[in-house]
Formats: structure tokens, C-alpha cells, sequence
């Protein structure tokens, strides 16, 4: 504990070698992944609160929620038990299989963003909104060099945080303990369903594992804790929806009054814009992320793919899929996006059962 | 190029002349004259070598000798006997001997001896150490670089008077090249750092560096980055503190700053007074700082966005002056925006331009001529001149000019994502600024470090912790030497907290 505060209080250090300075460095990556990772996975999980959990189970959404942390920690115990072999040259190519998944969050992700931004802005056109959107991610992904989406957002981290507690527990005098009651809401039954229809948001956990700089082979200590943090925020916001009730379940919203929803109730306007800006942000650097890891995963199993080609490929999908289909979002939540977490459970089995065959059960990798 | 010097005084003589073109380049001064039994010569640029002290150190001592020798005897003679400047060498080169020659060296050649005699006596003009122009302190010392890479270098040694400074020297520029010195700390600075500088500045092919700022256009990671991946200073006591941390430093001659590499963003925000000052008073400088960065860079774009887009948000009162205020102004909001913060560039460039005293009387007489008669013109609303006065303000209280600049680049592409996106673009905007320079790396190390990524660090980055509390170097430094301080740092003060 002594030492713990020691290294937070900074005045001491473990970095006196070279090779202490590489696992320095290396950690520091890994950290600027996974909180990339984590923004993509919590935006995913609280789409699906807002878009799809809460009409079907209001008061008992959170227990939907709370289930959520099933498939999460399943898929990253098949993961971490994969990961060595994710970077070999085969596992390489076991991880083309989340691009899939990339390309539906992609889809999602942007959707959602050109919904909200065109009611934002209400002169402009919802396709002006998603090209414009698309545009601002295929540019900052090309011109932020190697890791610069990583760190960036890495550098954002305390401000979304900060604005997500602004967003829940901050605003909501409205908050009521009562409606929470009956406990068991429409029964299990609905609640474990919807639950069931969120199962595919988890399929991100993956992206702990198969990005640069991760290596759970060596990191045995508090790496469980990841992914935690996008739960607890799915937590938060599926627990104040079950407490304030921002709307009633039927009600005609668009995507934008949903997201913002919380807010509403809120006494200041200010927190509703608020609300808002913290949305504008975890979508754009979740569709940034998506876009990034698409391309570092495309990239190490084809290394001679040209980076632009590699951006090019994750956007296409989702920019063709915003500007056809772009009120479809809560239709595409039901129906397709559970399915991606068939695709990440396929890859982390195959990389396991890798695992198993490497010499050493993958030890040394 | 002639290869050696031969024995020959006459035909060493004529490859000078022909080199330095003596039939018409009256500025190199030729002097004949016999000493030891021979015929000598002596070379020296009119202007760079002091007169008295030639006539001193070489001539005098040379025409009183009486003995007579030849060859290496003679040139043994000269270098330990008969000249007495403390900086004397032999060079067989004679590329080498032209090259110092035009930089004030003086050159005794001899018959019989096949090789120059180099001796040290520049007095050229220069200006002297004065007060530091741009980064002035309150507290803290008051010396400057000048334009001489000797001086410079003094200044430096006179403050960390230890071997460990190590001064490596090189030249830069293909045709016609410049002195400069990589300065380090054998043992704090990583050796990488000092090989790639090394490299860096061999593979600057540019005929002529004429300044650093040139330079470091040559050597920087990213030449299409937004910021500046280099530190300046003027000031030799910062130019110490980042050898201190790890950093190395480049000087070049004719430049009166140093540049400072690898660095990173944070670096940028520190001004040297703030180690100077308490704590306290630091952190809050720099916090100050920070606040005029994002109102500078933000302010000018979140207010047309959200007066264009969510006027919802404000409150009615300062709404509805606005209104009024812009009741009479016939152009949109965003344009006038756009208007007023070209006029404040305008103003701010040819306030820099205009020499001296007139500058800061000419920036003060136009913003409030030009501003009074905008608003009575109804061109401008009386708001908006506040709003771009304190993202000016903002980009003033930067402590380094291209980072100001950089910021007000920034500004303008925040205000126009602004203006056709409001609160949406800004978010764009912001994110997109964000990244790129967290894409950024200064010799390969990223530019948001120790921040983004994270890195092991002294803790004196935004927040400056008291000073018994920065046991560490910072993330740049070499491994082995992280450690600065073992042991209380208060040993003499009172018990730390």
C-alpha cells in the first residue's frame, strides 16, 4: 500500500533499466488502447439502454444491464486465455473475424451520430450530418499517425467520465427510488430476453486483447478491472433510466431525444447541452476507435495493405449504411448487432484452442 | 581541392589566392614576412582577428627569432616556442585550414613546413550578453543567448561546471555550412537521443542554414504537424534545466536561442520563472496559462455556435443583449467573426512589424480606433469585439510565439467548424485537434507524453508539486538516472509535509 502511494504520489520509480523503460513504454500503449477499447464498448452498451433495453423493460433495465456483465467476463476469460497466440501470424488472422463486428459498431456508431447531430443542428440535412461526421473520422484517422486516435483518447478519458456523472447523478432530481418497483418489473422472463438482445455489445471486450501493446500473457495483476469500467458505466446509466423514467415506453423519439433523455428532466438547460456534448464525444471517439482498430487489426494480418485502403474498408460499410438506412438504427440494434458476439466468441475459442497447441501452452509468448 | 600542403610556400600561397580570390576579394588580408630563416605568410579575414593581438602573439615573437629551421623541426618550433596564443594547432588539411580561416581563425604558412599553423585570435564584433527579449522573468536571472555559438557555449559551461556536459561539434549545410554544437549530459541523456540528433543533423542537406528555426524545420519528426516538436529558449538557465531532464540541446552559430529536443507538449506551458516561484505560485501560472489556450483556441467558435444554434442554452438576458447588440450589425454572426479575428491578426502582425516603441502604440491606437468605428459603423456588435479581445488575450498569456500561433490557427479551425457544425462541429473539431496531436512525436517520443500515454514522470507537468516532491527526472531522461534525489530533500528546512 506504502508503495502503491509512493508510485501515485510519483516520487518514486521502477523504470532504472533499459528493459524496465521498454515494459514502461509498452504498458503506456496498452493503457491508451484499452481505454480506446473501453469508449467503444461502453458507447455500445448505453446505445443499447437508450435504444433498445429501456422501451422493453423500463423500471428492471438496470437488472438487464447487471446481466450484461455475463457475457462480458465470459468473452474476456476466452480472450485473455487466447491472447498469446492473438499475436502470432495466425492469431492475426482469427482476429479478421471481429471486423465484422467493427463494421456493425461502425454502423451503429454513426447512425446514431448523424441522428443526433442533424437534431442538434436542425438546418442541416442528415446526410450533410453524416458525411460530414464520416469525413472528420476518415481525416483525423489518417492524419493521427500511429497511435494518436489511442492517445487521444486516452487524453479525453477523466472529461467523459466527468460528463457521464454530469450526464446521471448530477442532473436528475427526479431520481426516485420508487420507481423501481415492482422489482420484478414485467417478469424475468422480458428482462432476461432484452438482456439476451445486448449480449453482441460485448463483443468489444475483444478489442482488450487484439490491439497494439496488448499482452495479457504478462500482465496477470488487476487486468480483470478492465472490463469493469464500461460496465459500471452501462450500470450507471441503465440504474438512473430505471429511476427517473425519462420517457414512456411507445413514445415516438427520435435517436437524439433518446440519448438525451436524462437531461430533460434536469432543472438547467445547460446540463441538457451538456448531455449532449458528452454523447457528440463517446460516439465520435468510439467511431474514430472503431475505424482505428479496424485498420491496426486489417493491417497486422495484411501488412501490405496501405493504411487508407485499410480506413477506407471499415468506413465504407457504415457510411453506406447511415445514408441509406439512416432512421433504421433501432431496428438494426434488435435484429443484426446481438450477432457480433458470435463472431467474437469464434475467434476467441479458435485462439485458444491456438493457445493450447503452442509449445508450453503459450507461456513464453 | 588540393589534398595536402606541400613544402612549397609559393605554391601553397597561390592555391590560397586562387581559393580565396585574392584578385578580387579584398578582404582577406596577406601578410609576408621572414622569420627562422624562411619565408612565411600569414592569412586572416579583415575584421574577424584581432590586429593587436596578432602583432603580438605571432608577429613579434616570430620577427625577434634569430635561429633558423626547416620542416618539422620548424613547425615544432612554432607551435611550442614562438607562438603564444593558448589556442594554437598544426593542420595538414587544407580544406580544413580555408574553413577555419573564414571563421576568424589566422593562418601562418612557412617554407619548408607542409602544413598550416591555426591560431586562435578571433576578435570579430558581437553583441554582448543582454536581458532576455522574449522570455523575460520576474524572478530569476536576466542573461541571454546572443549570436555568438562560442559565448553561448560559455554560458552554459558557467552553469553546470561539470565534464559531464558534453559539446559535440558539427557543421550543417552542404555548400556553404554553419557551426553548431549538440550539448548534452553524458549519463542523464539517452544515448539514442544524441546518436538520431546526430544523424538528423548529418542528413540536413540544405545548402545554407542560415538559423535554428530553419533547422529545426529539417530535423523535426513531423513537417506537417501543427506544433512545434522543438523547444526554443533564449534563456541559458532553461536551456540547463532541460539538459537537466534529459533533453539535448542544439546551437547553432548566428542564432542567440537553443533549440531543445525531444520534448513534448506540456514542455510548451512552462515558463522558466515558474521553478523559480512557490509551488503554488506556480501551478497557478501555469493553470492561468492553461485557461488562455482554451480560450483561445475554443471561445471565438463556441460563441457563434451557440448563439447560431442552441441560443437556448444562454440565459435570457445575455440573449437578448446580444440580440440588440446585433440588431444593427447587417452581416451574419459567423462572418463577423471571421472579420474580427482577421482584424485582430492584422493587427497583432503589423504590430510585431513596426519597429520598437511605435508597436505597442500602433496595436493599442488601431484595436481602439478600428474597434469603436466598427461598432459605430454597424459592422461589428460591441460582444463579439470581447469575445476576440480575450481569445487574444488567451494566446498572449502562451509563453512560446508558435505554439501562440499554433493556437490561433487552431482557433480558426474551431470557429469554422463552429459556424457550420455549432456544438456538434466543435466536438469534431476538438476531437480531431486532439488526436492529431496525440499522433505527434518529438524523436520518436509521443508529444502528449507523459500524459497520453502515460509514462513514469517527475511530477512537474501541469500541476508543478513542491519542489522536495520532484525526486524524479522527466519521462526523457536516461533510465539509470530517473532518480535525481535519494533521501529527504528538506534536510536542512523544516519537517516536510
Amino acid at each position: 500500500m506504502i508503495a502503491w502511494w509512493k508510485r501515485a504520489r510519483q516520487t518514486r520509480t521502477d523504470v532504472h533499466s533499459q528493459q524496465a523503460a521498454a515494459e514502461s513504454r509498452r504498458r503506456g500503449t496498452a493503457l491508451a488502447y484499452r481505454t480506446l477499447a473501453c469508449a467503444q464498448l461502453t458507447a455500445q452498451l448505453m446505445l443499447w439502454v437508450s435504444l433498445y433495453a429501456y422501451d422493453r423493460t423500463l423500471q428492471t433495465v438496470w437488472q438487464a444491464a447487471a446481466l450484461q456483465a455475463l457475457p462480458l467476463y465470459a468473452l474476456y476469460a476466452l480472450w485473455r486465455r487466447g491472447a498469446p497466440a492473438a499475436g502470432t501470424r495466425a492469431g492475426a488472422w482469427w482476429c479478421l473475424l471481429l471486423l465484422p463486428c467493427l463494421a456493425l459498431d461502425g454502423m451503429a456508431l454513426l447512425c446514431a451520430l448523424s441522428a443526433h447531430m442533424s437534431e442538434l443542428i436542425p438546418a442541416a440535412s442528415p446526410v450533410s450530418c453524416t458525411l460530414s461526421a464520416g469525413g472528420a473520422a476518415l481525416v483525423t484517422v489518417l492524419l493521427a499517425r500511429r497511435n494518436g486516435v489511442a492517445y487521444g483518447a486516452y487524453a479525453l478519458r477523466w472529461l467523459l467520465a466527468a460528463l457521464l456523472l454530469l450526464a446521471t447523478v448530477l442532473v436528475n432530481a427526479r431520481a426516485d427510488t420508487v420507481r423501481l418497483w415492482p422489482f420484478w418489473g414485467q417478469g424475468p422472463g422480458v428482462t432476461a430476453l432484452t438482456a439476451l438482445g445486448g449480449v453482441g455489445g460485448a463483443w468489444g471486450v475483444a478489442l482488450l486483447f487484439a490491439l497494439p501493446g496488448a499482452s495479457a500473457g504478462q500482465e496477470r495483476g488487476r487486468s480483470w478491472l478492465w472490463p469493469l469500467a464500461p460496465w459500471a458505466a452501462l450500470m450507471l446509466w441503465a440504474l438512473w433510466h430505471a429511476l427517473v423514467w425519462p420517457w414512456q415506453p411507445g413514445d415516438a423519439l427520435t435517436v437524439g431525444e433518446r440519448l438525451t433523455g436524462l437531461a430533460r428532466h434536469s432543472s438547467s438547460i445547460a446540463f441538457l447541452e451538456l448531455t449532449g456534448v458528452f454523447w457528440l464525444l463517446l460516439l465520435i471517439v468510439a467511431l474514430f476507435g472503431v475505424l482505428d482498430a479496424g485498420e491496426k487489426i486489417l493491417c497486422r494480418a495484411l501488412p501490405r495493405t496501405p493504411r487508407p485502403v485499410a480506413v477506407l474498408a471499415m468506413l465504407a460499410p457504415a457510411l453506406a449504411a447511415a445514408l441509406a438506412w439512416p432512421s433504421g438504427l433501432a431496428d438494426a440494434a434488435a435484429a443484426l448487432l446481438p450477432y457480433r458476439a458470435a463472431l467474437s466468441l469464434s475467434a476467441g475459442i479458435g485462439l485458444a484452442v491456438m493457445r493450447a497447441r503452442m509449445p508450453g501452452g503459450g507461456e513464453g509468448a | 581541392m588540393q589534398a595536402r600542403f606541400h613544402r612549397a610556400l609559393k605554391r601553397n600561397m597561390e592555391w590560397l589566392d586562387e581559393q580565396l580570390g585574392l584578385s578580387y576579394n579584398d578582404d582577406v588580408i596577406t601578410r609576408e614576412f621572414s622569420a627562422l630563416g624562411h619565408d612565411c605568410a600569414m592569412y586572416y579575414v579583415d575584421g574577424m582577428a584581432n590586429g593587436a593581438d596578432m602583432a603580438h602573439h605571432i608577429l613579434k615573437p616570430l620577427l625577434r627569432a634569430t635561429e633558423e629551421l626547416s620542416g618539422r623541426q620548424a613547425l615544432e618550433a612554432l607551435l611550442r616556442r614562438y607562438l603564444q596564443a593558448p589556442e594554437v594547432a598544426a593542420c595538414d588539411d587544407p580544406a580544413q585550414a580555408l574553413s577555419g580561416l573564414m571563421r576568424g581563425q589566422t593562418l601562418v604558412l612557412m617554407d619548408t613546413v607542409d602544413a598550416a599553423v591555426m591560431v586562435d585570435l578571433r576578435g570579430f564584433v558581437r553583441r554582448p550578453v543582454t536581458v532576455p527579449q522574449t522570455e523575460s522573468v520576474v524572478v530569476g536571472p536576466h542573461e541571454a543567448f546572443n549570436e555568438s555559438l562560442r559565448d553561448n557555449l560559455t554560458l552554459l559551461h558557467r552553469l553546470l561546471p561539470t565534464p559531464k556536459l558534453a559539446v559535440r561539434m558539427c557543421e550543417v549545410g552542404t555548400s556553404f555550412p554553419t557551426q553548431a554544437a549538440l550539448c548534452y549530459l553524458r549519463g542523464v541523456c539517452k544515448p539514442s537521443t544524441v546518436d538520431e540528433l546526430e544523424r538528423r543533423l548529418q542528413n540536413a542537406a540544405l545548402d545554407h542554414v542560415l538559423t535554428l528555426g530553419v533547422l529545426s524545420q529539417l530535423i523535426e519528426d513531423d513537417p506537417f504537424a501543427p506544433l512545434p516538436q522543438s523547444a526554443s529558449t533564449e534563456r541559458p538557465d532553461r536551456a540547463a534545466s532541460f539538459l537537466l531532464e534529459g533533453q539535448a540541446l542544439i546551437l547553432l552559430d548566428g542564432t542567440p536561442y537553443c533549440l531543445a529536443m525531444p520534448m513534448g507538449f506540456w514542455h510548451l506551458f512552462h515558463a522558466p520563472d515558474d521553478s523559480y516561484m512557490r509551488w503554488q505560485q506556480g501551478t497557478f501560472m501555469r493553470l492561468v496559462r492553461m485557461a488562455g489556450a482554451l480560450l483561445c483556441l475554443i471561445l471565438p467558435g463556441l460563441f457563434v455556435s451557440l448563439v447560431v444554434f442552441q441560443p437556448i442554452t444562454m440565459p435570457m438576458s445575455l440573449l437578448t443583449n446580444i440580440i440588440q447588440s446585433r440588431s444593427v450589425v447587417s452581416i451574419s454572426l459567423f462572418a463577423e467573426a471571421l472579420l474580427m479575428l482577421a482584424v485582430f491578426n492584422l493587427i497583432n502582425e503589423a504590430g510585431t512589424r513596426i519597429p520598437g516603441l511605435m508597436g505597442s502604440s500602433f496595436g493599442l491606437v488601431s484595436a481602439l480606433i478600428l474597434g469603436t468605428a466598427a461598432v459605430d459603423a454597424g459592422l461589428v456588435s460591441p460582444l463579439l469585439i470581447i469575445v476576440v479581445a480575450l481569445s487574444g488575450l488567451g494566446s498572449y498569456a502562451l509563453p512560446n510565439y508558435p505554439l501562440s500561433l499554433s493556437f490561433r490557427i487552431g482557433q480558426l479551425i474551431m470557429l469554422l467548424a463552429g459556424g457550420f457544425l455549432g456544438i456538434p462541429g466543435l466536438c469534431l473539431g476538438l476531437t480531431f485537434l486532439i488526436m492529431r496531436v496525440a499522433g505527434m512525436e518529438s524523436l520518436g517520443e509521443p508529444y502528449l507524453a507523459p500524459a497520453s500515454p502515460r509514462r513514469v514522470h517527475n511530477p512537474d507537468l501541469l500541476l508543478r508539486a513542491p519542489l522536495f516532491r520532484q525526486r524524479l527526472r522527466a519521462y526523457l531522461a536516461q533510465p539509470e538516472a530517473m532518480l535525481r534525489a535519494r533521501g529527504r530533500m528538506r534536510r536542512g528546512g523544516g519537517d516536510a509535509p
